[in-house]
């Protein structure tokens, strides 16, 4: 199915016409407009039946509006700025006097509040580097795509012996952006990107066990579906005769997409711990427990020392950006390097905040891998070991980096062999596990994460049978 | 929403109808503010509207939808028809009825209602500067409250949500507000770093930020105390579950295990417990979104369904699951109002609104006199379901230890709670007199498709693995 190819008023969200009215409003000291465009195919499966189809179409403008003035506290200096966010749609726009009182209320609602001041961006000298965000294949029709993906995911499920497809979800989309404030920057970009979301159930003598994976990528190319099912099909045959683990206090290896969670947690929620404290405004606001030139073990590590980087940069990387969402460069940046917390990322207002250099959002997280090859970092020579492979859901206190989490699937390795466990939780801290923490050589990705296919941590416990 | 729009999307759903077994639309829209103030730094901002419509068609065998934010009438009726000129009608299982509604032979009910939620403090009548003046006092207070607070922030919101279904002779307009207010107070020593909140949310106005001095010195108490807090010994204790651990436990396992859409897809292990005992015969559960007041509430769901109470759990039998239009089609199975999408541009699914267990007779105290040497599980963080394998998993911010009946003020942070769900709720041995509702959160299916939620409850006494 195509897309229809009805008029999304692009004419009436023009950025030129809301530049105009946004810089003759009385009082609004600055501003920013950035429009959103969206198109989406969404496939979705009950088995071998189609059980919807659904076509999107989004179109928005989001403006922030500053409103400089005299704080209300006298002992807060001279001036302070006030801020507010509204999202207006065509409709907004197509009556110029409703679009002027809606940005009239903006600035008496920035008015009415205080902060200090902080500068807007202004356009980067070398302009914005060029970072690849777009899948040609997704150009045209999209639905097309994701009747092939699927018909590509049921026959390499029908291969796997014992391992039926319960329900499946495809999406693909392409967005435009284009961003300009009242300091004369503009920029505009592009991208795809493409969401699998699939379960699939194992069966044995009148048992079942299903696996879940969830999976986003920028490219269609990138979502290697026959490798995912191959996973995921051994997982739900692992899930079927998996028992629970017993309570253990020692070495755990965390691997593959339950490695990944560890450092990249879904900004939904919060985006996790090693986001949030590395960033400028976690210092500002005294709750980050980094800081610059310290181990964020606390202690030295004895083992493989992190090192993790910030990457907008990363080709079809799913957080990759040529500008942030206030129209910063992107660029690389070191947040930890051998396990010494190094660089807060900073967005202008928080490094003007702290005199630091802005650095634009957290993208990518990179972690550099080790020179342990995964099979030694599961060595049972000094006793057995767990292996953690997939999380019910990691959720660590974003504050004290604690986290309790259920073992949706894992392993116990020991001389006998290797006998699949699930249920029971794995608990720590976060930041503390790093103190004793080995890396494998080989690297696992998950469109957002780079780094070891698993890490094996010295001191972790298991509350089991 | 103009005249001309209600009408273009009448005239549109009235052409679909007559080439397929069902069409709809839903018009959704919404305005309202958020606020934070941390006592350095203020922002009020209008919520993001998210406004659109979506039009659904029943083509006989799948669910065919178009969304967009493109609200200009003649824009629409032409992307519509376009659309609609590419489905053609099939042969496929019957729509489901709703049994509610007067449509046994499949015939609608004309129905046409106007809905709004009355709010004692309206929202949209309490000036901003106000709201902020008073979230702004709350902060100061908070931060005031100790010298180890290290932050003290204080987010508010607002929504004022409308909708418009029109779809098998019905046209129901329905105005929801929904407010939430959170309080965060995190403290330090100088070596460790904790914090605590107190949270609440419902279909209420401004009244929802009002916040007594009790709370708020508990609140503070509370992360100082969690300073001290050590972490529990994993194994298998004897737990007091207070109504916000309740509702989590709820809403995990007879929850989202009960989702019709989950059935036809073989993920539901409930589907084989019709009728059958699950759960110990004090348990009593219901989903509810016509309660007033709770986060989850509203007047009929995203596809038109009425709002009315379903009980799932009765004297701790499984009988009956909550569903979508969706679902009740492709499962088969009984239609309840709960069709929900996380806003127009995403599908509608089973989903949990208002989700509880019913109170019963021992007063709390009572019930944490009678555990010998347990722990006392307090302010729910996050669960996780598990349908297939009716697991558990939530985490509890913090657990305080009994023994001999009594609290000893010793404190464990964060607690795991896991297990399989029907020992749970079968080893449940008093449930208390007690009722809450807990607010303000969301509610995903899997990790995405977030929509608001409440559950709750009485205080529970039960067994559970904790580490």
């Amino acid at each position: 199915m195509t897309l229809p190819t009805h008029a999304l008023h692009a004419s009436a969200l023009d950025p030129e016409l809301l530049a105009a009215v946004a810089s003759t409003t009385p009082g609004a000291s600055d501003w920013r407009i950035e429009i959103l465009h969206e198109e989406e195919a969404q496939l979705y499966v009950i088995g071998d039946h189609v059980e919807a189809r659904r076509t999107v179409a989004n179109e928005r403008a989001r403006l922030a509006v500053y409103n400089d003035h005299a704080p209300k506290d006298p002992d807060a200096g001279s001036v302070a700025r006030g801020v507010t966010g509204l999202t207006l749609l065509a409709a907004d726009v197509a009556d110029p006097t409703h679009l002027a009182a809606r940005l009239r209320e903006a600035v008496t609602v920035a008015g009415l509040t205080d902060n200090p001041p902080f500068p807007l961006p202004t356009m980067p000298a070398d302009g914005y580097p060029s970072v690849v965000t777009v899948d040609p294949v997704l150009a045209g029709d999209l639905a097309a795509p994701l009747d092939e993906t699927m018909a590509r995911l049921e026959a390499a499920v029908a291969e796997q012996d014992g391992v039926r497809l319960s329900s499946a979800e495809l999406y693909a989309t392409r967005a435009s952006r284009s961003l300009r404030n009242s300091h004369g920057l503009t920029a505009a970009g592009r991208g795809t990107g493409v969401m699998l979301d699939f379960v699939l159930i194992a069966s044995e003598s009148g048992r079942e066990a299903e696996m879940h994976g969830e999976f986003e990528r920028r490219r269609l190319a990138d979502l290697n579906v026959e490798a995912l099912i191959k996973l995921y099909a051994s997982y739900a045959r692992h899930s079927l005769r998996a028992t629970a683990p017993t309570t253990h206090r020692g070495p755990v290896v965390i691997s593959g997409a339950a490695v990944a969670e560890l450092f990249n947690q879904r900004l939904e929620f919060g985006g996790g711990p090693f986001r949030l404290h590395a960033s400028a405004e976690a210092a500002y606001q005294h709750i980050s427990q980094f800081e610059p030139g310290a181990f964020i073990s606390r202690e030295e590590p004895r083992g493989d020392r992190l090192t993790v980087l910030s990457d907008p940069l990363r080709p079809f990387g799913t957080q990759s950006y040529a500008f942030d969402a206030e129209g910063l460069p992107a660029r690389r940046l070191t947040i930890i390097e051998n396990g010494v917390f190094t660089h807060r990322w900073a967005d202008t207002r928080y490094a003007a905040y702290l005199g630091i250099e802005a650095t634009g959002a957290f993208a990518n997280i990179t972690i550099v891998p080790g020179t342990t090859p995964l099979r030694a970092l599961r060595d049972v020579s000094a006793g057995p070991i767990y292996e953690v492979s997939a999380f019910s859901f990691f959720n660590p206190d974003p504050i004290s980096g604690d986290f309790v989490v259920e073992i949706k699937l894992g392993y116990r390795h020991d001389e006998r062999g290797t006998q699949p466990i699930k249920g029971g939780s794995l608990s720590g801290n976060l930041f503390a596990a790093f103190g004793d923490a080995h890396f494998s050589a080989e690297t696992y990705t998950d469109g957002a994460y780079l780094g070891p296919a698993a890490i094996r941590f010295g001191d972790l416990s298991i509350s089991g049978s | 929403m103009t005249d001309a729009l209600d009408t273009a999307l009448g005239d549109l759903v009235g052409d679909l109808e007559r080439h397929f077994p069902y069409a709809a639309a839903l018009l959704t829209g919404a305005s309202g503010v958020q606020i934070s103030d941390n006592g350095a730094e203020q922002s009020a901002s209008e919520v993001s509207p998210s406004r659109g419509v979506v039009f659904t068609v029943y083509d006989g065998a799948a669910f065919q939808e178009y969304a967009t934010s493109d609200l200009d009438p003649d824009q629409l009726a032409r992307a519509v028809r376009a659309w609609a000129g590419m489905l053609t009608p099939r042969a496929g299982p019957p729509l489901a009825t709703s049994p509610a509604a007067g449509e046994a032979n499949g015939a609608p009910a004309l129905l046409h209602k106007d809905f709004r939620v009355t709010a004692e403090l309206d929202p949209a009548a309490v000036p901003l500067k106000d709201k902020l003046t008073h979230l702004r006092d709350l902060q100061q207070r908070a931060k005031a409250f100790d010298s180890r607070i290290v932050q003290a922030q204080v987010r508010y919101a607002d929504t004022t949500e409308d909708k418009l279904y029109i779809g098998r002779g019905r046209h129901l307009r329905q105005q929801v507000i929904r407010s939430s207010f959170f309080i965060l107070m995190v403290v330090s020593d100088g070596t460790t770093t904790r914090f605590h909140a107190w949270i609440g949310g419902g279909t209420k106005g401004f009244e929802i930020a009002r916040l007594s001095e009790d709370d708020l010195r508990q609140t503070g108490e509370t992360a100082l105390r969690l300073l001290e807090a050590g972490k529990i010994e994993p194994g298998e204790y004897d737990v007091v579950a207070d109504p916000s651990i309740s509702g989590v436990i709820a809403h995990e396992s007879f929850g989202h295990g009960v989702e019709l859409d989950l059935f036809p897809k073989g993920r539901a292990l409930s589907a084989h417990y019709l009728n059958q005992q699950v759960a110990a015969p004090s348990i009593n559960m219901f989903d509810d979104p016509s309660i007033p007041g709770g986060y989850g509430s509203y007047f009929f769901d995203d596809e038109g369904e009425l709002a009315r109470p379903t009980q799932i759990l009765r004297d701790g039998v499984f009988v009956l699951p909550i569903s979508d239009l969706g679902s009740a089609t492709f499962a088969p199975g009984v239609r309840t109002p709960n069709g929900r999408r996380q806003d127009f541009s995403r599908k509608t699914y089973a989903r949990m609104t208002n989700t509880f267990f019913s109170p019963g007779t021992t007063p709390p105290a009572e019930i944490i006199a009678g555990v010998e040497r347990g722990v006392y599980l307090r302010f729910a963080e996050s669960g996780m379901e598990d349908p297939m394998g009716w697991g558990i998993q939530l985490t509890a911010h913090y657990g305080e230890e009994i023994r001999d009946g009594a609290l000893t003020g010793k404190l464990y942070a964060p607690v795991g709670i896991t297990g399989y769900v029907p020992d749970v709720l079968k080893s449940v041995t008093a449930v208390g007199s007690d009722f809450e509702l807990v607010g303000g959160a969301t509610c995903g299916k899997g990790h995405k498709e977030l929509v608001p939620v409440s559950s709750g409850g009485p205080h529970l006494r039960l067994k559970a693995r904790l580490g």
